[in-house]
């Protein structure tokens, strides 16, 4: 009787330990960097296209002009991007879907599409996203709260 | 003898009914529209109910309001702050921080109810003192120990100064990620049916708990310790598995109700939650020793309609912001007053009438 | 042989309050190593001291009749309140402003207590989670009346308005430092604010003489063993709400000390925040929820205060990190859960 319950709580504990690691895995958020801009393949260069939109989970996130760069976030591994590539101006339109492995020590991704377009090494076209160290700290972001924490009684 | 009855049916609900009476008063002073008093209603309710919920169990183990839920809060806030930190975002992030939440809530549960156990008969008074005390250590840990000895990989989330957490911690990223998955408009107002569903969940599982062994031992712990024990069963252990599950309960509760808030306020987000809980939940009609499920909603949208009109009204009335604000607060911690004066009172005559023949007064 | 006589000892005094024994030694013996002036220290502690103590003394009776830890102490505080605000609106100042606060609050506390004690005698048993609420429920009703009473003193109300009151008030000409000041000890760094002090004195050999009348044999009596003292034909209710009273007004004078020390008057939130200390600093001196004396309000409030001044002092040169805040917490908090989950003195209600 002892052993049973012991054993369920055993397989529960490893339930929930599998379920963090499969929320770690499946949750891990990006921040995702389009850029739209030319880059050498193979020591040649290849130009941007004259427009690129970006769609994430069917909606338009980045219409990107050759030189720009969007954003967008991704929860995932593996980030899913539709490109609607217009190669030159007043050009005929292009569908296409990607999917892109997404490196989970990263938190910006910074994502060369003329790279991921041209079937570049992936080292080539995924970067890290380092922000600009700003020398001043942002200033503390306001609080949104409801009023059980803006009346601030009493509490020791 | 039916007018007789009208009356106790009046005097057990004199609460709520005063309750009512106040937000009538109230809403049209307020000038507030009924979509914008329902939408708030539905976000307000949706996001407190199942923080309120995790009252009930104690109360039905006999060991009075759980002033110690706010442990509970507190061990979702950490779990929260390192999903935040490792960027886990969405529903993931808010799984793995329920998931993180329950050792700590057990943890501090556990705590929480040997002392109890040890301080029989002042319950309540201790519960509170308690979740000053879990406070301090909460900030000595977040404050003090996150970053040199618990690693915290986002320089963001700290402190200038390198240690500690921020006085917010933004949960951007799983902000109502719950709320929205399934939300539904009608007529203007937005249902979040995922929240909803959780809390009918909840309440199932409460109504189910009820009915199990351990749910029937903790109700006759509730009513008689020493019949309990005479029965065989282990009082101890029953009164502080009560707490554990209220304890891990509130932690869930804290963040759902934070994934609605989207932020963390490291420092106060739980500090008056427990206060607020208890008083929704007495509003609802409910008494130290006997509380329901529908004692919960009713008390949640009463109390929440309150807060939301209050102030204005009390604007309108005395032509000073301050006032309202300063009523809601009163009519908050007089119910819990009022609750607690007629429990101790009837707790105090059934002793006397026990005692027998007692003449004094 | 011996060691058992130190563990005994120990055990007696409390292994908590042990603790924070040793911690306050351990921060008078570090204080000159990191530059921390002692003269400086100890004029702080005795001003801190001189502040709190009738708060702390206003613990001493209710805990005698057996009600327990008053964590109603804003009742009482506010009846203070009342009485400092009355007199300064009524134009009083200097020594005069401080005799007429104590006189205008008396009946203000009486009556308070009144109330309050004869709240408690209907609920025996469950007075200190009641007492807590009641606290609350007071201070938070006051907010709205400071806004609503008719004061209309210049000092004291909001200047652009002209009506309701501010939330610090200046006691600049009033009774600021009034005792404190009376016959005021310096020498170099070192200053003992003899007139506060005497003043508790007095306060403190009134209530251990009171104790030692027959009234005050009979509260202790009601405290201690409630069933011999109905046997002897003892008034219970009525001892108790005695004492209950007798708590309010030391509460109304301790806050009125506590403010011409501090030199300002707090209204709206401030009150809510002053029965724990309070509570810990009696405890921390040796008294348990139904046993107490004059000796654990003044150690109490000694070792309490010691650590609220020297661990900031002591911390941030020490470890560059100002802990106090968290310390203290702990410390208090975690002093009255020691004394609420001993079991020696659980059953004593009529």
């Amino acid at each position: 009787m002892k052993n049973k319950s012991f054993l369920y709580k055993t397989i529960l504990v490893i339930l929930l330990a599998a379920i963090c690691i499969v929320m770690i895995y499946i949750g891990r958020g990006h921040t995702l960097y389009f850029d739209n801009k030319s880059m050498e393949i193979n020591g040649k260069v290849v130009d941007a296209p004259y427009r690129t939109k970006v769609f994430v989970k069917g909606k338009e996130v980045a219409n990107l002009n050759a030189g720009d760069r969007g954003m967008s976030i991704w929860i995932g591994p593996t980030a899913h991007i539709d490109l609607e590539v217009t190669s030159v101006k007043g050009g005929d339109k292009k569908n296409i879907s990607y999917k892109v492995k997404l490196p989970r020590e990263y938190d910006g991704v910074v994502i060369n599409l003329v790279g991921l377009m041209n079937e570049a090494p992936y080292d080539s076209y995924i970067s890290e996203f380092i922000p600009l160290a700003t020398a001043v700290e942002p200033v503390e972001e306001e609080v949104i709260v409801d009023e059980m924490g803006e009346l601030g009684l009493g509490e020791e | 003898m039916k007018n007789f009855d009208l009356k106790k049916f009046l005097a057990d609900r004199s609460v709520p009914i005063m309750f009512i009476i106040i937000c009538l008063v109230c809403i049209p002073l307020s000038g507030f529209s009924t979509s914008y008093l329902f939408n708030e209603i539905v976000t307000r309710v949706a996001r407190n109910t199942f923080l309120i919920l995790s009252l009930l169990i104690p109360i039905m183990a006999g060991m009075g309001l759980n002033f110690g839920m706010t442990l509970g809060a507190m061990a979702g806030e950490i779990a929260l702050i390192f999903s935040s930190d490792w960027q886990i975002w969405g529903i993931p992030g808010v799984v793995l921080a329920m998931i993180l939440s329950i050792p700590i809530s057990i943890l501090l549960g556990a705590l929480c109810g040997t002392l109890l156990n040890m301080s029989r008969g002042r319950e309540m008074i201790t519960s509170y003192i308690i979740s000053f005390f879990i406070n301090g250590i909460y900030q000595l840990v977040v404050l003090y120990m996150m970053g040199p000895i618990i690693p915290i990989l986002h320089e963001s989330i700290k402190l200038p100064r390198g240690y500690g957490i921020r006085n917010t911690v933004s949960l951007l990223n799983l902000r109502q990620c719950i709320d929205n998955l399934i939300s539904v408009n009608i007529l203007g107002v937005k249902i979040p049916v995922l929240s909803f569903i959780i809390i009918i969940a909840l309440c199932l599982f409460i109504v189910w708990f009820t009915k199990t062994k351990l749910g029937q031992d903790m109700r006759a712990v509730g009513q008689n310790m020493e019949v309990a024990r005479a029965a065989g069963i282990n009082v101890d252990r029953t009164r502080v598995l009560s707490i554990i599950i209220s304890t891990v309960l509130a932690g869930f509760g804290m963040i759902l109700y934070l994934q609605n808030m989207g932020n963390i306020a490291t420092y106060s987000s739980h500090s008056q939650i427990g206060m607020f809980c208890i008083a929704a939940l007495l509003v609802g009609g409910a008494s130290v020793d006997k509380a329901s499920i529908g004692n919960v909603f009713l008390g949640v949208i009463l109390f929440h309609l309150m807060f939301i009109v209050a102030p204005r009204a009390g604007t309108v009335i005395t032509g000073d912001s301050m006032i309202g604000e300063y009523f809601r607060v009163f009519i908050s911690y007089g119910v819990i007053t009022l609750a607690l004066v007629m429990y101790e009172a009837k707790k105090h005559k059934k002793k006397k009438m026990k005692d027998g023949g007692d003449n004094e007064e | 042989m011996k060691e058992k006589g130190i563990k005994k000892f120990i055990h007696d005094f409390g292994v908590p309050r042990f603790i924070i024994l040793c911690f306050l030694i351990a921060l008078f013996i570090l204080a000159p190593f990191v530059g921390a002036d002692l003269p400086t220290q100890v004029t702080n502690l005795l001003n801190r001291f001189s502040w709190n103590a009738v708060l702390v003394l206003a613990m001493v009776p209710m805990i005698h009749s057996g009600c327990g830890l008053n964590f109603g102490l804003p009742f009482g505080i506010i009846a203070g309140l009342l009485g400092g605000t009355i007199s300064i609106e009524l134009g009083y100042t200097g020594v005069l402003s401080f005799v007429m606060a104590i006189l205008f609050a008396t009946p203000f506390a009486i009556i308070f207590g009144f109330l309050y004690g004869t709240l408690l005698n209907h609920i025996k048993g469950g007075e200190m989670m009641v007492a807590t609420y009641v606290g609350f429920s007071a201070v938070s009703f006051m907010c709205m009346m400071w806004l609503l009473l008719p004061y209309h003193s210049p000092t004291m109300v909001w200047g652009y308005e002209g009506k309701g009151l501010r939330t610090t008030i200046s006691l600049e000409g009033f009774y600021d430092k009034v005792l404190s000041s009376f016959l005021e000890i310096k020498i170099g760094n070192l200053s003992v604010p003899t007139g506060a002090i005497l003043f508790f004195a007095l306060l403190s050999f009134i209530m251990w003489s009171f104790l030692k009348t027959k009234t005050g044999t009979a509260m202790t009596a009601v405290g201690s063993n409630p069933v011999f003292a109905k046997a002897s034909g003892i008034n219970i209710d009525k001892i108790r709400t005695l004492s209950v009273i007798m708590s309010t007004w030391l509460a109304a004078i301790g806050i009125l000390i506590y403010e011409q020390g501090f030199g300002f008057i707090q209204l709206y939130m401030a009150p809510f925040n002053m029965a724990l200390p309070a509570v810990s600093a009696i405890l921390i001196g040796g008294a348990s929820v139904n046993k107490a004396s004059i000796a654990n309000v003044i150690i109490g409030t000694l070792l309490f205060q010691g650590i609220v001044t020297m661990t900031p002092t002591v911390m941030n040169s020490m470890i560059h990190m100002d802990m106090s805040e968290v310390i203290r917490i702990i410390v208090s908090n975690g002093m009255i859960l020691y004394a609420l989950t001993r079991k020696t003195d659980d059953r004593r209600d009529a």
